[in-house]
């Protein structure tokens, strides 16, 4: 027999019966509104309090939701499940300068690990602009990143790399910045090169508790001496790793960044992944009081100067919500973006699915100098990875939040939580950045906190 | 209170009462909800999404302004 629509009152006609939409109230804080939201679709709207019962019950409301629920529908899946690689964090080098507490690299990697020499690096370049030349539509550039351990270790294969594929890639470094010097900031200004610098806290006593050299020094002074040679550079951002240690100076921490110029931060709370990050885990609660403070800071330092300071991260949650598939980073979708979107090399041509699983060698899925890119993307550790799907995850499945959050990181859930099907560390902490981002919304404050053209190149696909 | 007590207008209000949850309850059987009231619901409802056909960079540590280009 074959298969058929289903009819009646089972073909949708209903919300929350059958295949009607399953439309889900959502406290958000808010004295005047509730979001609505269909949780499978990525869909929600604010609903006045008072006017909750005759929206969810007249018929326009469903119609307008029927007439786009197919889109919408689309649009999810293909973010979740038909991304191809346009990105890769390049690890030139095991070895750090630093030995800061939480990082997710081992530390005996950190401290005699391996190191790319220059041809190996141009070799892998080469491999990667060969695979991209195929799958990458004409004229897109896929993006290097030059990621941790500490990638400024290889200063000459760097320079090397943005001269022999300046034409090829779009480049970024993340950098601790203490080994930045004033030649080396000119020729990634000249290249172009996206730089994101490390900086924990506005002061030393903070900052040099968890990012330090391996003999214990703080760092903070030179790493301001790197953000300097950097002021008023666009392609800066500044990235916090948010710890139970340094929580309470997010509002401090965005003063500094928005009177030194920096446009863009990302505040991120401690992935838990390896056992001394989960030492400085914060109270999720406690957190989002000071998120929530640093981000109304930001904007009173916008209102008072007309100068923004993008906090990304929580910028690309009011993406996930007002334009899905234009977010810009991708641990907050489940599959996140590790193996699909993206993938890590280590020096030796190690290839994971995201840097966060560089320490975890059963997620090795191959090797860029023996392995076609295909192969590794095919290969089981990848698809372990890119085949979490939060729908059947338990509680994520049923959240109503479920594609604004992702339940990240899933480095994190196979060894904190126990497996990669298990959710993440920080589920209250997103709850609230959902919330909050709703509450923006509601009150039309949202745009102050994302860049001007964000939302150059979308159209408008639902409007009430 | 038995309804053959009533006055006049409290069983007229009755009266008209179920007649209006009866002409509800057809329209509702008919076109599986009640009538269409755009206007409230739009006065009520606020939301907002937009799509692109270039999706974002798809990075997670890593932030660039630029959009990037996947798929």
């Amino acid at each position: 027999m074959s298969v058929t629509e289903p009819t009646g009152y089972a073909a949708g006609r209903q919300f929350s019966t059958g295949t009607g939409p399953d439309f889900r109230v959502l406290d958000i804080g808010h004295k005047d509104w509730v979001a609505v939201v269909e949780p499978r679709t990525a869909f929600w709207s604010l609903v006045a309090k008072t006017g909750l019962a005759d929206t969810l019950t007249e018929a326009a409301f469903g119609d307008a939701y029927r007439k786009k629920a197919a889109a919408f529908d689309a649009e999810i899946g293909n973010l979740r499940f038909g991304l191809s690689p346009s990105a890769v964090y390049l690890n030139p080098t095991e070895r750090c300068n630093l030995n800061c507490t939480y990082c997710y690299i081992p530390g005996d990697l950190r401290q005699g690990g391996s190191q790319m020499d220059v041809p190996s690096l141009l070799n892998a370049l080469g491999i990667l602009k060969t695979y991209f030349q195929k799958e990458l539509p004409t004229g897109r550039k896929a993006q290097i990143i030059f990621h941790g351990a500490e990638p400024l270790l290889c200063k000459d294969g760097l320079l090397a790399a943005f001269e022999g594929f300046k034409d090829d890639f779009r480049f970024g470094v993340q950098t601790n910045g203490t080994l930045m010097d004033a030649d080396f900031a000119a020729a990634l200004r000249g290249y172009g090169v996206s730089v994101g610098l490390s900086l924990d806290a506005p002061e030393a006593e903070t900052a040099d508790r968890t990012r330090r050299t391996w003999g214990g020094a703080g760092v903070h002074d030179q790493t301001l001496k790197a953000m300097e040679l950097f002021r008023g550079y666009d392609e800066l951002a500044v990235i916090c790793t948010v710890t139970s240690g340094n929580m309470a100076a997010l509002p401090a921490l965005v003063d500094f960044f928005h009177e030194r110029e920096v446009h863009a931060a990302l505040l991120n709370v401690v992935r838990c992944t390896l056992p001394g990050a989960r030492l400085l885990k914060p109270d999720e609660k406690e957190l989002f009081g000071h998120f929530e403070a640093a981000l109304e800071r930001a904007d009173e330092l916008r209102k008072r100067t007309g100068r923004k300071l993008i906090v990304a991260n929580f910028a690309n949650i009011l993406l996930a919500l007002m334009a899905p598939a234009a977010r810009r980073l991708m641990c907050d979708l489940s599959p996140c973006g590790a193996g699909r979107a993206f993938l890590a090399i280590a020096p030796d041509g190690g290839a994971y699915p995201c840097s966060e699983f560089i320490g975890l060698p059963r997620f090795r899925g191959g090797n860029l100098f023996a392995d076609s890119v295909p192969e590794i993307l095919a290969s089981a550790p990848f698809r372990q990875v890119v085949t979490r799907d939060i729908d059947t995850m338990d509680p994520c499945g049923r959240c109503a939040i479920k594609h604004f959050c992702g339940s990240p990181c899933p480095a994190e859930a196979v060894e904190m939580n126990g497996g990669i099907e298990r959710p993440g560390a920080y589920c209250v902490f997103y709850e609230e950045q959902v919330r909050y981002a709703l509450r923006l919304i509601a009150d039309g404050r949202a745009e102050d906190f994302l860049w001007d053209d964000w939302d150059q190149g979308t159209t408008t696909s639902f409007e009430l | 209170m038995a309804k053959g007590s009533m006055g006049v207008c409290a069983r007229r209000a009755l009266f008209l009462l179920e007649m209006a949850m009866q002409k509800q309850q057809h329209e509702s059987e008919r076109n599986g909800r009640p009538s269409v009231s755009k206007d409230k619901v739009v006065k009520n409802v606020r939301a907002i999404r937009k799509s692109c056909s270039a999706l974002g960079t798809g990075l997670s540590h890593f932030f660039a302004k630029e959009k990037g280009a996947v798929r």
